[in-house]
């Protein structure tokens, strides 16, 4: 076994291990570091395929900013109720089974025919490509994302600002 | 006329300069000043409407992942009209139940844009930003009175699941994007016609998560768990908007991916779509039969609206193509107005949406009656209405199909749904009315706009062959 | 082995060791710089003109019964010091500190003076900073004090403000650079203009030097921005409930961390280890130079300026310096477009 066979799957428990824990972990604040883990993980598995650039990235944006986000709002609701919030995940039974179901369908559909494992096409400097693929071929998405943040941010202040 | 890099996407940017027009009107507005903002909406709506005119055979392309086909742009134009009569029974009611004026219509025409891009959308991706801008739009919009209590549990219902379906419908992006290497349609459409014989698994895991995603946001059983309080707890007017608008534009990108994309594999999705056609005309109707409120009742109804859609998409041969676009124009026009109907009659302190609020309705505004009347009559498919042409053409695609299952269930529950429409109408003239509730008077511009949607509606059912040509050859451009 | 791959173990090894001291030094300078200012002497006790003191204070700690607070978080409570201080090491992993050197010719291929050399060596350096803020909030939520939750909701709070400002503002060195590497935007700042002044990013981007410091200081929690500890209100914020070791990786993971961003100012504004007289086999001693008048800053300013209230700290970064921010790197991106064609 190489490095990165090692690497692969000591990431792959790491992230299901922890997705597990977000889910099942009664504690909400518990659950959301869990997720704060995988989400470093899921970087993890961008380094081993060598996007240095995108791993940067989700650690920035996800672990580093919108878990933040996220353990502000959980801390500070707590605050306004007065309690531990505590996650009641009912049916977990149940959700199992439909859990099981779809990841043996998919493993199974996997294993049968796997996925070709298609090298994209992109220059010696992934960021640089990254950055002129973003300013060409996907500048339109890019833009729209623009219009769906300037929606989603006028919605969340709508919602968040005091009567006048 | 423009230039050649961004015309496809003309349309959709005169809409969403119109919203940032009203967001930055309302940011310098001096406090207490009235503003015309729905008249800045309008002036962009229409530009729109203009431009998708003029891009009308042109099949132009932008960027690569937009197309302005006839298809497109038939549902853009469908799309602006719902936007548009949208903004104009808002005007009232914007401003007798005090909502804020810039939020609301930017937001409008912010989910307008988003509905316009994803009708016309060429790339998975942008459809599913798309989906995103509309939607999001449209949460907020749904809990726009923020100090009702039932307007937010209705908000973060369809909040909730609707980022659920998202996830669905990104997942089946993400493996569909494994198996071809791209999100653009054409290559995707390329890459499956050449698998059609290989019988891959992951191509039906990608189809079925696909479907999931869009029969969430057409609201299909079951996955239509959102829709009845998401729409009875939203204004009426909101209601109207995204039962037809969200309905359309959903549908489009639906039938885009379905017919264009994953038609060599119509064999394995057909059945799904049979059941979930079926389920929804029969759950629709039946649990809208037992319904006491007005909206709840409509949003049985546009559930089971959404199964004779369905119905078209199964049976997609020459008949049943034109057919699914002349019924999203009729049920558009006639959902939108009786929705527009039940806005006006709302008052800031009640809605006035139970059954038993129509009683005797005749008797004090017996224009606002007359006018539901229609649409009730066209919602449940009878001569002379623009709904009696839709559900022949579709019923008659399924027969023709071979789908005489489908056909039956659709006319058994079409029957049905005519006994709750006809209730309504029963109440508002041969009740009398209770002295207590006086309805409010209704402004010019909304009255005009009812008047124009219920001329519609009687114009198509009368005369539905331009329109029908229309549908067919803009249909044509896809598949 | 190859004598090279010993010599790169050796330069994290150095590194690590290197920061360590930092922090040592940083205490001794801070309580001396102040205590001048104040006019008095500072520590003077412990070995000549108190040099041992940060030993004898780590001594002091070390002896202190670890307490942790009933109803507190067990593992959370233990487990943040330690996110704190791991974050605050690993950031400086990016930070080249020094040009390439064969080691006077022991070596027939150079090595770099750092730990590691990334190609988006600026990204993770922002990255890992960020996730330094979770060391702080799980040690105010975890230790069940009403003063460490509001220290610790300060921090995340003031931290999500102030790193968009940061970020922005380093955006536009990125622009000039034209690269993500660290190491590659230092280089690109060698040589003078005019023979005499030397081509350092700050004199193209005053306003981001200016901005990045401030935001620095804010991300860094120190004083004016000091509020996860404001002591005046806090107690000692997030870190009240702390003792003995565990308490003392907080204050140790703040002087990394000022390191790091005295270090990485260097690198992007101020040349790095670019500078006259001295050859670059020796450039680490300008490195250094730049690192201490910059660090000499920070303690100058904590002990000139009082402390901000808190709506003034939010109001500043969202209204001020985060437009300002934006404002530099529309300007500079404009400005590299027109010169570039």
């Amino acid at each position: 076994m190489t490095g990165d066979v090692l690497a692969f799957w000591g990431l792959a428990l790491l992230l299901v291990g922890s997705a597990l824990a977000v889910v099942l972990s009664k504690n909400l604040f518990h659950a959301v570091l869990w997720l704060a883990l995988a989400l470093t993980g899921t970087a993890g598995v961008f380094l081993l395929l060598e996007a240095e650039f995108l791993a940067a990235i989700q650690l920035l944006l996800y672990a580093g900013g919108i878990v933040t986000i996220v353990v502000f709002a959980i801390v500070v609701t707590e605050r306004l109720v007065g309690e531990r919030i505590s996650q009641t995940s009912r049916r977990i039974a149940g959700g199992a089974v439909v859990a099981a179901a779809l990841l043996g369908l998919i493993v199974s559909a996997i294993v049968e025919r796997p996925l070709a494992p298609a090298e994209p096409s992109i220059g010696a400097d992934l960021t640089r490509t990254i950055g002129e693929l973003v300013q060409t071929r996907f500048v339109l998405p890019f833009e729209l994302l623009a219009v769906l943040m300037l929606a989603a941010l006028m919605g969340a202040v709508y919602f968040a600002r005091p009567d006048d | 006329m423009f230039s050649s890099g961004i015309d496809a996407v003309v349309p959709m940017l005169c809409v969403t300069l119109a919203a940032l027009a009203v967001m930055g009107a309302e940011a310098f507005r001096a406090r207490g000043e009235q503003l015309p903002l729905g008249g800045l909406g309008v002036v962009g709506l229409v530009g729109a409407a203009i431009s998708a005119v003029l891009l009308w055979n042109r099949n132009a392309v932008s960027f690569g992942v937009v197309v302005a086909d006839n298809f497109g742009l038939f549902v853009t134009l469908v799309l602006l009209l719902v936007a548009l009569l949208t903004i104009m029974f808002s005007s009232t009611v914007v401003r007798r139940d005090g909502l804020p004026a810039g939020e609301y219509y930017a937001l409008v025409l912010f989910a307008t844009a988003g509905m316009i891009m994803m009708a016309t959308a060429n790339d998975l991706l942008v459809v599913f930003i798309a989906l995103e801008i509309l939607s999001i739009a449209v949460y907020v919009l749904t809990g726009i009175r923020r100090d009702d209590s039932r307007a937010i549990e209705a908000a973060f219902k369809y909040f909730l699941l609707g980022a659920f379906s998202s996830a669905f419908f990104l997942y089946g992006i993400a493996f569909t994007y494994g198996l071809a290497g791209s999100t653009r349609l054409d290559r995707v459409g390329t890459y499956m016609a050449a698998q059609s014989m290989s019988g891959n698994p992951l191509i039906l895991v990608a189809l079925g998560l696909l479907l999931v995603g869009f029969a969430f946001k057409i609201s299909a059983v079951p996955f239509h768990m959102w829709t009845p309080d998401a729409y009875e707890g939203a204004p009426a007017v909101v209601t109207g908007f995204m039962s037809t608008g969200v309905k359309a534009a959903a549908f489009a990108a639906f039938a885009r991916v379905f017919l264009s994309v994953f038609e060599p594999f119509s064999g394995e999705w057909a059945p799904l779509v049979w059941l979930l056609a079926a389920a929804t005309m029969i759950l629709g109707t039946v649990v809208g039969v037992a319904q006491s409120n007005l909206k709840r009742m409509l949003a049985y109804s546009s559930i089971a609206h959404g199964g004779y859609l369905l119905v078209g998409l199964v049976a997609a041969n020459q008949v049943g193509k034109a057919a699914i676009l002349f019924y999203l124009l009729a049920y558009a026009v006639t959902n939108l107005a009786a929705f527009g109907v039940i806005a006006l009659l709302g008052t800031r302190e009640a809605a006035n949406d139970e059954l038993r609020d129509y009683a005797g309705l005749w008797h004090t505004r017996p224009a606002l009656a007359a006018l539901m009347t229609v649409c009730l009559l066209s919602l449940g498919g009878l001569p002379p209405t623009a709904g009696f042409i839709g559900k022949w053409y579709i019923f008659s695609a399924a027969v023709s199909a071979g789908y005489y299952g489908l056909a039956v269930i659709g006319v058994l529950t079409s029957v049905v749904s005519v006994f709750f429409y006809l209730r309504v109408v029963v109440m508002m003239y041969m009740t009398d009315r209770p002295a207590a509730i006086a309805p409010p008077p209704v402004s010019a511009v909304a009255m005009a706009a009812l008047v124009a949607s219920i001329a519609a509606i009687i114009a198509l059912g009368i005369l539905p062959t331009p329109v029908l040509d229309f549908a067919a050859q803009s249909i044509a451009t896809i598949f | 082995m190859d004598l090279r791959f010993l010599v790169q173990l050796a330069i994290i090894g150095l590194t690590f060791f290197m920061l360590i001291n930092a922090s040592a030094l940083l205490v001794y300078a801070e309580r001396k710089v102040m205590g001048f200012m104040q006019q008095r002497y500072g520590p003077y006790r412990v070995g000549p003109h108190g040099l041992l003191q940060p030993l004898a204070d780590i001594l002091k700690l070390l002896m202190k019964e670890e307490l942790r607070p009933k109803g507190a978080d067990r593992w959370l409570f233990t487990l943040a010091p330690m996110l704190a201080i791991t974050a605050a090491f690993a950031a400086f992993a990016t930070v080249p500190w020094g040009a390439e050197t064969t080691l006077f010719g022991l070596l027939d291929q150079p090595v770099k003076l750092g730990a590691a050399d990334l190609n988006v060596g600026v990204l993770v350096v922002f990255a890992i900073t960020s996730m330094g803020v979770y060391g702080i909030v799980l040690a105010g939520w975890s230790s069940n004090s009403k003063y460490s939750l509001f220290g610790g909701l300060r921090a995340s709070a003031q931290m999500i403000s102030y790193e968009l400002s940061y970020a922005t503002a380093l955006s536009a060195v990125i622009l000039l650079a034209g690269s993500l590497s660290i190491r590659e935007v230092v280089d690109g700042q060698a040589g003078y203009w005019l023979g005499v002044v030397p081509r350092w990013f700050v004199f193209l981007q005053p306003v981001g030097f200016l901005i990045y410091v401030i935001a620095g200081v804010a991300e860094t929690n120190r004083a004016p921005f000091d509020f996860p500890e404001a002591e005046q209100e806090l107690v000692a914020g997030y870190n009240t409930e702390y003792s003995s070791v565990r308490f003392a990786l907080f204050p140790q993971a703040e002087y990394i961390n000022m390191t790091t961003m005295a270090a990485v100012a260097t690198d992007l504004y101020l040349g790095g280890w670019h500078g006259p007289f001295l050859p670059a086999e020796y450039g680490w001693i300008w490195f250094l130079l730049k690192v201490g008048a910059i660090l000499f800053t920070y303690i100058w300013v904590r002990w000139t300026v009082p402390r901000y209230r808190y709506d003034q700290l939010m109001q500043f970064g969202w209204k001020w310096l985060f437009p300002a921010s934006v404002v530099n790197l529309v300007v500079t991106a404009a400005l590299v477009l027109y010169f570039h064609a």
